[in-house]
């Protein structure tokens, strides 16, 4: 029995990129979701059913989801067909499939609140639709071969008036049932020549045939509001030449903003141009980046009825333009209102994908100097399979980087890429990439990976694995006066590094600090930049000496690095002594 | 449908599924978490995948039973059965707002052409606790709410 909770099936999760990490949404707040109407008062008003035809039906969609459908009955009848039509298009679909129940369930609400509804919405569906709804669910007789049919099968199936036509229901679903119960009660009371017509034609019909024919038709639907095929969709990630904008709104990669502000760049860029444009020229900015969130939603694999992880899409694409909005405007919030003014949402989109994607494509190639197997993960990246990435990572990486670094640089390599915002009760809450100093974020933690790497390859190990305890123990090493080298001390050597007086200790540090910071700084295989600092290094470093004073003050040494394990060096003489 | 057996979902099977519930709703979890309990024997299998915080101040129990021998299954594919329905649930869940339900008392459903029951109901617990501890008199009003910001 295949699973939904299969690893085939995190694949898809991690390839999607909007569900497999935690993360917070920034811009929410700002009203940048699509449009939503209050139907129930547009109800009160004149030309109320011209008004609501007259809404796009993603508005319309989204403003019946929001007040909830069943509070909404009365909003049902008024709608046009084209409008019903574009629904069932958002929501009664999944991966490419009909979800016959969804369609049932949208009828079944006409029905409630007009009960001759359920057939004349049904009826002036297109008629290769009305066939896949039914086709697979209803089996039809003439009176011919009924006659052939024993006793038992006859008496299963019903009748129309007159014996013209047997069928029966195939399912034993109870709702289904029950929508063929009361769609063919209301459609032979209003119609029976069309009531036998439709169970005919399906009954006879070969499965699927239909199906398949709807399923291109709503693609071409779909296409007009955005949602796009799965190709095109892959087709907005790819980096473009930066050459032109960077030239045209005179881009330097600086902020003065960066270090100043907590809110996101694109925050105050809108904050301000809500106050400097007319109202209709943010509403058609927002409009079309609603319009590229919809775009992007085949190669996430989000459908588009499933509004959560629409307005998920819609959070990445302003927050990665803000990005580029902060880049293209170096920092400067007027130059950017006038960027976001100008440029297409697209364009702003594909720069930022430009930016990240250059640190993305260096820092894997640094990795694969030190992990091979990272060649795979970046030919899976290549072909935009970051589901297959994803699970390369966690065979590869996690064995290697502990699972926090691990984490955040699947996060990195996302199809939407994210950095570490905090963590929370011991899980990490990413962010998106949507400032300058998330890049700069970004870059450090491939940095933070990078280093340790180096600084492990310094130790000559034939292995990489636990990066973290392989460094503390070289740290270690160095404090009781020998070499950056990964070995195994003995007990006496633990005893005299937990007996280091406080000063000797600090002092060992320092030492320890001074070196490796020069054999980093004058090595720089590790670096993504020439221009770095080395607050990285430092802080990484930090943290691994700050582990270490933790274990020396605890005694936890065993249970935490293994630092004296039995290894094939424990039996030589002791670091202090190479020295 | 492969031979039936009597094999059931092992102690690290139910950890890896765990993972992957909380990995496949992860953007929508928040503070909340995943765990999932099995209990079945050869007829029938219980299963509670429950939702919850770590303060128990959102706690969501959402308990399926099927009967597996009647419908020939084997212990570990009837919990798999309704392990993959609430999958389906929770997606619907998070899908529309977090505003889908279930019922409260057993109800029947239909999955893949199998029957079975499954209820739940969002509980707070921390509010409980601490209305518990009221009653006894063993906190006072001030108390509740400082316990509650």
């Amino acid at each position: 029995m295949a699973s939904r909770l299969s690893e085939e099936s995190l694949v898809r999760v991690y390839d999607g990129g909007l569900q497999a990490f935690r993360w917070e949404a920034r811009l929410s707040a700002l009203a940048l979701r699509s449009e939503t109407v209050d139907l129930l008062a547009m109800l009160t008003l004149e030309k109320a059913q011209e008004r609501i035809q007259s809404l796009a039906p993603q508005v319309l969609y989204r403003s019946l989801m929001n007040q909830g459908v069943s509070d909404c009955l009365e909003i049902l009848p008024l709608m046009s067909q084209e409008q019903f039509i574009a629904i069932l298009d958002y929501e009664a679909w999944a991966d490419g499939e009909l979800q016959h129940r969804k369609v049932f369930q949208w009828l079944q609400q006409f029905r409630e609140a007009d009960r001759e509804q359920i057939y004349t919405r049904f009826r002036d569906l297109e008629e290769e639709m009305q066939i896949a709804l039914v086709g697979p669910f209803i089996r039809a007789v003439d009176p011919e071969d009924f006659e052939q049919l024993s006793d038992e099968e006859q008496d299963r199936l019903e009748s129309f008036p007159g014996g013209a036509l047997y069928y029966e229901v195939k399912s034993e679903d109870p709702e289904i049932r029950q929508f063929f119960a009361d769609f063919l009660e209301v459609t032979m009371g209003e119609n029976m020549e069309y009531a036998m017509s439709v169970l005919a034609h399906a009954g006879f019909m070969p499965p699927n045939e239909q199906e398949a024919l709807m399923s291109q038709f709503r693609n071409a639907r779909m296409e007009d509001d955005g949602f796009v095929t799965y190709e095109e969709s892959l087709s907005i990630f790819h980096p473009i030449s930066l050459d032109m904008l960077q030239k045209k709104w005179g881009a330097h990669n600086k902020t003065a903003l960066a270090s100043t502000t907590k809110e996101s760049f694109m925050q105050l860029v809108i904050t301000l141009a809500s106050k400097s444009w007319d109202p209709s020229t943010l509403n058609e900015v927002r409009s079309r980046h609603a319009y590229l969130a919809n775009a992007l939603c085949s190669a996430a694999r989000v459908d588009p009825g499933d509004l959560e992880s629409l307005d998920k899409a819609l959070e990445q694409v302003w927050s990665l333009n803000g990005l580029a909005l902060e880049w293209l405007a170096s920092g400067n919030i007027e130059q950017a209102a006038l960027i976001l003014r100008e440029e297409h949402p697209k364009t702003l989109f594909q720069t930022a994908c430009t930016l990240i994607e250059g640190l993305r494509h260096k820092g894997l190639k640094k990795l694969e100097t030190f992990i091979p197997e990272t060649s795979f993960i970046r030919t899976n990246l290549e072909l935009q399979k970051f589901g297959l990435a994803q699970k390369q990572m966690d065979i590869h990486f996690v064995k290697i980087f502990g699972s926090e670094l691990t984490e955040r640089l699947k996060a990195i390599y996302s199809r939407f890429p994210m950095v570490m915002s905090h963590t929370h009760e011991g899980k990490i809450i990413f962010r998106p990439v949507d400032s300058l100093d998330a890049l700069d974020a970004l870059q450090d933690t491939l940095e933070t990976a990078l280093m340790k790497l180096q600084l492990v390859s310094m130790t000559h190990a034939e292995e990489l694995t636990e990066l973290d305890a392989h460094i503390q123990r070289s740290m270690v090493s160095v404090q009781l006066g020998g070499h950056f080298i990964n070995r195994f001390l003995t007990q006496n050597q633990v005893d005299t590094w937990r007996s280091m007086s406080n000063e000797a200790y600090t002092e060992a540090n320092e030492k320890l600090y001074s070196g490796l910071d020069e054999l980093l700084i004058s090595d720089r295989r590790w670096s993504l930049s020439d221009n770095r600092k080395t607050d990285t290094l430092m802080s990484a470093l930090s943290e691994l000496a700050a582990g270490l004073t933790f274990i020396k003050d605890q005694g936890h040494f065993d249970a935490l690095f293994n630092l004296i394990e039995a290894g094939p060096n424990q039996e030589e003489d002791s670091y202090a002594q190479d020295e | 449908m492969p031979k039936m057996n009597n094999e059931k979902l092992m102690a690290s099977e139910i950890a890896e599924l765990t993972h992957i519930l909380d990995r496949k709703h992860a953007a929508s979890l928040g503070d909340r978490f995943f765990s999932i309990k099995v209990d079945s024997d050869e007829s029938k299998a219980f299963v509670t995948v429950t939702l919850r915080n770590a303060q128990e101040s959102f706690y969501y129990p959402v308990e399926g039973r099927i009967a597996c021998k009647s419908q020939e299954l084997s212990p570990k594919d009837g919990a798999m059965l309704l392990l993959d329905f609430i999958d389906v649930y929770f997606e619907e869940f998070f899908h529309d707002r977090q505003d889908t339900w279930l019922p409260i008392d057993w109800a029947g459903f239909n999955f893949e052409g199998f029957e079975f029951e499954l209820k739940g109901q969002v509980l707070n617990k921390r509010t409980e606790e601490l209305a518990d501890l009221f009653l006894d008199g063993k906190i006072n009003r001030d108390e509740i709410i400082s316990a509650l910001k």
